[in-house]
């Protein structure tokens, strides 16, 4: 069985994708801070006839990320596909009000930890001759965007990453691609039951005229992990409704 | 064209001969081929081709480990195994009185006991992903009589009875097989010899058209057999 570990899979988009991969036959692993929220969604996955495991982990933190590998690798077997997902927004700060703890957390939790991933993983991958490596960044990996500059840099940094991976890692086998998401409806993201002034403002530069759901990035994620998408690699995958085709003034 | 895209294929031997020219094919067609080599290293290779993917691995098709692990690999990397091409052969010509146990027992190992190995857990897989294809390629020495050929002859035999059974007892389960019975095909290990010329032969290509034509079609068509022979007939 094809073993897929997805990072941040307690909730949003890391769980649609844990529970869209089980469905595609792979036995997943979710690892995440929340190590019952987790749970909860391996459980679903289980009771859905499908195998999953869950595993407490600090994505920023090598320790923690080599621990989880390990415990994942044990239950389940090696994993092909990673998805690094877990990601933190806030505090939505200006500049001159950002701490230095502040920076190193979002940088290690968002940045960091996809080079913690990668490192341990792409060498099993290169042996196995076959991997598949999504990152889960966002549009604010193309464009900047006020009071989120930590949240900004990292995912742009995200996506340079990924070039770099897909240019030095294509030749085993492995592909590396980005899914820059626009407005979910995610703890994270928004709530469309929470109609706002935020939430109008998005709702105004988004064409489509709605946010997305957390499926429609995992259904992208299933087929970046499939047998049909070999030749995409380095790409970032624009998922937004069209926010970002839009210059929004007129 | 791409009517093999998002197919992954077993080709057992394939490095060179018959096996390479299907590899190059279905592998161009779209799908990801793995062959296979005794003398592969333990990790995949990526073999060096423009137009798709092809990956080595390590087979001794006639040692049951060896055949499991190779499997289990396939599983934990690709999500399907739709064909399974055994391929891997080898031939010894003398006067039955001349041949010895021990070329008696490789010959039947690798051509025979080989295809069983890999037909078995292909069979495996294919029952639980509910189908797929097992093609055994076989000589025109599975149908017919060719002197100097016994252990060969049996081996070749015994893969046409096989691959009728495999089609029986695949049959409500989506398995098919399909015996591929090549004529005289020039191959490297032909060049130069006397009496063997690639005008009078078929090419790998040839065979490897054929294969590509069983692989590709659905499976509600069941293909047991195809006797592929050059205009001259049997040499």
């Amino acid at each position: 069985m094809k073993v897929a570990l997805v990072t941040g899979a307690a909730r949003g988009i890391g769980a649609a994708t844990a529970k869209a991969l089980a469905a595609e036959k792979f036995a997943v692993a979710l690892l995440d801070l929340d190590a019952a929220g987790a749970e909860r969604v391996a459980a679903e996955i289980r009771a859905a006839g499908n195998q999953a495991h869950a595993v407490a982990c600090d994505v920023g933190v090598r320790a923690s990320v080599e621990a989880a590998i390990a415990s994942s690798t044990a239950k389940l077997g090696e994993p092909s596909v990673l998805v690094n997902n877990a990601g933190i927004g806030g505090p939505f700060h200006r500049i001159d009000e950002v701490s230095d703890d502040e920076w190193d957390q979002i940088v290690a939790t968002n940045l960091k930890s996809v080079f913690l991933f990668s490192r341990a993983l792409l060498p099993k991958m290169k042996v196995r001759g076959y991997g598949r490596i999504v990152n889960i960044a966002s549009i604010q990996g193309l464009l900047g965007a006020s009071r989120s500059s930590t949240y900004v840099a990292t995912k742009h940094g995200m996506l340079g990453y990924t070039k770099a991976i897909a240019a030095e890692w294509g030749a085993f086998g492995i592909t590396c691609n980005a899914i820059c998401p626009g407005y979910v409806e995610t703890a994270m993201g928004v709530q469309a039951d929470k109609v706002d002034a935020y939430l109008e403002n998005v709702l105004k530069k988004t064409p489509v005229g709605r946010v997305g759901q957390p499926d429609e990035i995992a259904a992208l994620v299933v087929y970046l992990t499939g047998d049909r998408s070999g030749y995409i690699n380095g790409a970032a995958l624009v998922v937004d409704g069209g926010i970002t085709a839009h210059v929004g003034i007129t | 064209m791409s009517v093999m895209r998002g197919k992954v294929v077993l080709i057992t031997g394939g490095t060179r001969g018959l096996g390479k020219a299907m590899a190059q094919l279905l592998a161009q067609e779209g799908a990801a081929v793995v062959v296979t080599s005794r003398k592969a290293k333990a990790v995949t290779k990526r073999l060096k081709n423009p137009f798709g993917n092809i990956q080595e691995m390590p087979l001794e098709v006639s040692d049951e480990k060896s055949v499991q692990k190779l499997f289990g690999w396939l599983e934990a990397t690709f999500s399907s195994l739709d064909v399974v091409v055994n391929n891997a052969g080898v031939g010894v010509f003398k006067p039955l009185t001349d041949i010895s146990l021990k070329e008696w027992n490789e010959t039947i190992g690798t051509n025979l006991t080989g295809v069983f190995l890999c037909a078995r857990e292909a069979f495996r897989r294919m029952k639980k992903q509910g189908g797929g294809r097992i093609i055994n390629i076989g000589s025109i020495a599975d149908y017919m009589a060719l002197p100097l050929g016994s252990a060969y002859g049996a081996s070749k035999f015994g893969v046409r009875g096989l691959t009728q059974v495999l089609n029986e007892e695949g049959r409500d389960l989506g398995v098919r097989a399909t015996l591929i019975s090549p004529g005289a095909t020039y191959t490297e290990i032909w060049k130069g010899r006397k009496g063997f010329s690639p005008k009078d032969m078929l090419s790998p290509e040839d065979i490897a058209e054929a294969v590509l034509d069983v692989a590709r079609r659905p499976l509600r068509v069941r293909v047991d057999e195809i006797r592929i022979l050059p205009p001259k007939g049997v040499l």
